[in-house]
Parts: structure tokens; sequence; C-alpha cells
């Protein structure tokens, strides 16, 4: 008898255990921040440590195919030039030139899938595989269904997510790893390539709201910076943010003024659409937008010749 | 005594099993449906909230994320409850200095805002619902974007369901012209 107790409490220890477990959060990850909705919107419990801010930068991080997309808005045609060559990517052959490529080519994949040019799509996504694989990061990509969706120009919103998805586990394994830095390459190359393509862009197709994007970039190389100089221990690092800060020199010229406005609500088709009315200007002339061009070439090119 | 042992134990792997289930819904299934089921919007990120049970006298608990959003962007913000628990939980998006949008407007804000007007003029049951006391629920709205910068995203169970816990995914897309 007094075993059978023994069992039972065992049993009953084990139901409690689980049953804690299933009402805990099982994890922080992607469960957002918490805050009391009573209190104040600004600056809630905000103090994140070194990991935490990395993880907001990367998935704050605007997708590729939001830089993209505009310039598929504006009427800028395709052009299978800008694309960052896939010929040398054999010869990156250390995990920080290969996560910066990974960067720049997941860029040019969401130029490519915007504008349904699949046939270059396959050698992209081949390399961008194998530089995944390289850094140990491939089996959060699952490469065969990704090659059939873009193939097939349909369903890109499976596509999407599953790039999402996919991109999202591989910057939980590095981080959790302790290889958050190849996460910071990996983001630098996106946001560098998708700079390039608007700034090529605009060389023929000069829409104001092509300069006004390159413009907001300060923001983001600002948060790009922050993030590199804490590694900057590393000479590669220490290059590459004195490549980028060689960038941020034309940006500190660059304004950018808030219009303050309330938000107003019409509904249209049946969805409610909320209009801003608070708006940014951005102050960028050409010549800064040159300057920009330039500097972003030359350090890309830096790149192609490694 | 046998007996209580096997009920304990077929106890112990249903909650297991339910626990588990519970969260993959949340991680998978449910992402996946409210990512892809969006209309003309392309996905591009979603919000997977954890919903904790709030004390009646507690305000309720909210899952806040922080998204950077550019100018000139029209979005599209969606929620999505599991099976069951339709219609409990809302989405908030504002910034440091507004509320732009949400989800649920209460019987007294839709009367503010008129949004009773708004939705008997072109009523789409399939997008939204209205209740009893004039509140309004929709699965999404959408944000046109003149400000480049940080966001915040907030999840929570809407009032008369804070004493739930379970999950909820908010969905941003963007309304592209190629879909």
């Amino acid at each position: 008898m007094n075993m059978m107790r023994k069992k039972i409490f065992f049993v009953f220890l084990a139901f409690v255990f689980v049953a804690f477990a299933a009402c805990s959060d099982g994890g922080t990850k992607d469960n957002g921040e918490e805050i009391g909705i009573g209190g104040t919107l600004e600056g809630n419990n905000i103090a994140p440590v070194d990991e935490e801010s990395m993880k907001e930068v990367v998935q704050n991080f605007p997708a590729p195919v939001e830089m993209a997309a505009l310039l598929d808005e504006v009427g800028a045609p395709f052009s299978n030039q800008m694309l960052f060559p896939t010929e040398n990517a054999d010869d990156y052959n250390t995990s920080f030139k290969q996560a910066i490529a990974l960067g720049i080519y997941s860029a040019d994949l969401g130029y490519m899938n915007i504008y349904s040019k699949t046939s270059s799509i396959i050698q992209y996504l081949t390399v961008i595989k194998r530089l995944a694989d390289d850094l140990r990061v491939g089996q959060y990509f699952d490469f065969q269904t990704l090659k059939s969706l873009a193939v097939s120009n349909e369903n890109l919103d499976t596509l999407m997510f599953l790039s999402v998805t996919s991109f999202n586990e591989m910057d939980d394994h590095l981080r959790q790893h302790n290889r958050s830095h190849l996460s910071a390459l990996v983001i630098t190359g996106v946001w560098l390539e998708g700079l390039y393509l608007a700034a090529k862009v605009y060389e023929d197709v000069p829409h104001i709201r092509i300069a006004e994007r390159i413009g907001d970039q300060k923001l983001l190389l600002e948060d790009i910076l922050d993030i590199l100089r804490k590694y900057d221990q590393d000479k590669n690092f220490a290059g590459t943010v004195k490549d980028l800060e060689y960038v941020y020199e034309v940006y500190k010229d660059v304004h950018i003024t808030i219009i303050p406005g309330k938000p107003t609500m019409v509904e249209q088709n049946g969805t409610f659409v909320i209009k801003q009315n608070e708006r940014s200007e951005v102050t960028i002339n050409d010549q800064q937008i040159v300057n920009i061009t330039e500097r972003v070439n030359e350090i890309r090119n830096k790149l192609i010749s490694l | 005594m046998k007996r209580v042992l096997i009920i304990i134990a077929v106890a112990l792997l249903f909650v297991g099993f339910s626990a588990q289930n519970a969260n993959a819904q949340c991680k998978r299934t449910l992402v996946y449906t409210c990512a892809t089921n969006n209309g003309r919007a392309i996905f591009l990120r979603d919000f997977n909230a954890k919903l904790k049970k709030s004390r009646p006298e507690d305000p309720a608990y909210v899952a806040k994320f922080s998204v950077v959003l550019n100018k000139g962007t029209l979005y599209r913000f969606n929620i999505c409850d599991p099976k069951g628990f339709e219609y409990t939980t809302m989405l908030t998006l504002f910034d440091a200095r507004n509320k732009y949008g949400k989800t649920y407007y209460s019987g007294d804000e839709a009367s503010t805002l008129g949004l009773g007007d708004l939705v008997k003029r072109n009523y789409r049951p399939e997008q939204y619902k209205i209740e009893s006391n004039g509140g309004v629920v929709m699965d999404h709205f959408d944000f046109v974007c003149e400000k480049s910068g940080v966001y915040f995203v907030s999840i929570q169970y809407r009032e008369g369901y804070t004493d739930n816990k379970g999950c909820a995914v908010g969905i941003m897309s963007f309304v592209g012209k190629n879909k």
C-alpha cells in the first residue's frame, strides 16, 4: 500500500509539473513584451540587454521585398545588371563574408520575387543554400519547397511565410549559440543591397518616393552601426563599421522632420483604413543621393572583390 | 487504486498533449492560416502572442511588439484567434505619440468615432461584427503609413475575456499591386 501511495505521489508530481509547464510561457521566444494597458505607452519596461536589442533590430528589420515593392510601384523596370553576381559565391570562405553575402543575395531574391523574375531564382536560391549550409544554418530552410514556390510564381504569401519563419529560426539558432554577430552581418547585407538597388534605380527613375526611402535609411543605418560596433574588436567588423560610417557622413546632413497630425479613419470596400495624417518629411538632395550611391557602390564592389 | 492511477496517468497524458498542441497551433497552423488568407496583402511578419490570464481587478495582460514601418506603404494588420476563441482578442497599433487603430471598438468608442454609420453603409459580416452594445469587432484594418519609424503592436484579450489564457496571432502584411 505504501508503494502504491508513493506511485500515486510521483504520478501526481509529474501531473503538477506538466500542468505548470502548460501554464507557463514555454520560453519567452516570440512572446512580445508585456505592458499594463492602464500605464503610459512610452518606455514600458524596455531595458534590453545586448541580445535583446540585437533580436529587436533583427526582427524589426523591414523585409527586403518592401524596398523592391516600392521600386516596382514607381514603375522602375527590372534590371538583371543590378544583381549581386553569383559567380564569386564560392570565394566567400569565411563566416564573415558568407553572412554578409547571404544577406545581399536574400535582398536580390526579394527583388526578383516582387518582379516575378523566376529565371534566375534557382541560381540565387542555390547560392543561398550553399552559404546557409556553410554557416551551419541550412537546416532551417526547406530549399526544395522554396524553389518550387519561387519557380511556380504563385503562393507569394507561402513563399514569404516560409522565408520569414526560416530566417527567424535561423536568427534564434544563431543567438542561442552565441553567433548573433552573424545575424548582424546578414541584416547588414540585406540593408546594403536594398539601398544599392534603390540608389541605382534612382539614377534612371528619380522618383520622390525613392529619394525619401533612401533618406529614411538613415534611421536603419544608425541601428546597424549600433549593433556592429558591439563587435568591432574584430578587425573585419571594425572595417565594416568604418565603411558604413563613411556612408553615414553623407546622412548627417539628411534631415527628417515630423509634421504632427491626428489619425482619421475611413471605410473602403469593407475595410477600415487609417490615415496617419502625421507625416515625416525627408530633406535630401540629388547630390547627397549621388554621394550615397557612390559610397554604397564602393563598399559593395569591395565585397565582390573579396 | 489501480483505477485511480490509470485515471491520473490518462489525465497527465491529456494535459501534456493539449499543452503541446496549443503551443503548436499558435506557432504554425494558426500563423500560417492567418498569414496566407489575407486578400491582396503580402505577408511580412507575424506577432505570436501568448496571453496570460488576468484577475478582473487587474489591467489586461498585453503582449507588445515593436516594428519598423516605412512611409508611403499601405500596411494591413490582422488578428487571428484559435478556433473556439474567435473575436476574443484585439490588436492595437500605436507609436510614442498616437494610437492609430485597433481591431475592436467598444460601443462608446464606436459611437464617438461614428463607426456605426460607417459599418451600416457597407456592412460586410465576413469582415466585422457588430455587438449588441454597438461595439465593432473586425479581423483587420489597413494603415497608410506617412512616417517611417518605430511603431508598436499590442495584442490582448478584450474586456470580458481577460480570464482566458491562450494565444493569438497578429499578422502584418502590405497591400502591394502585385497580388
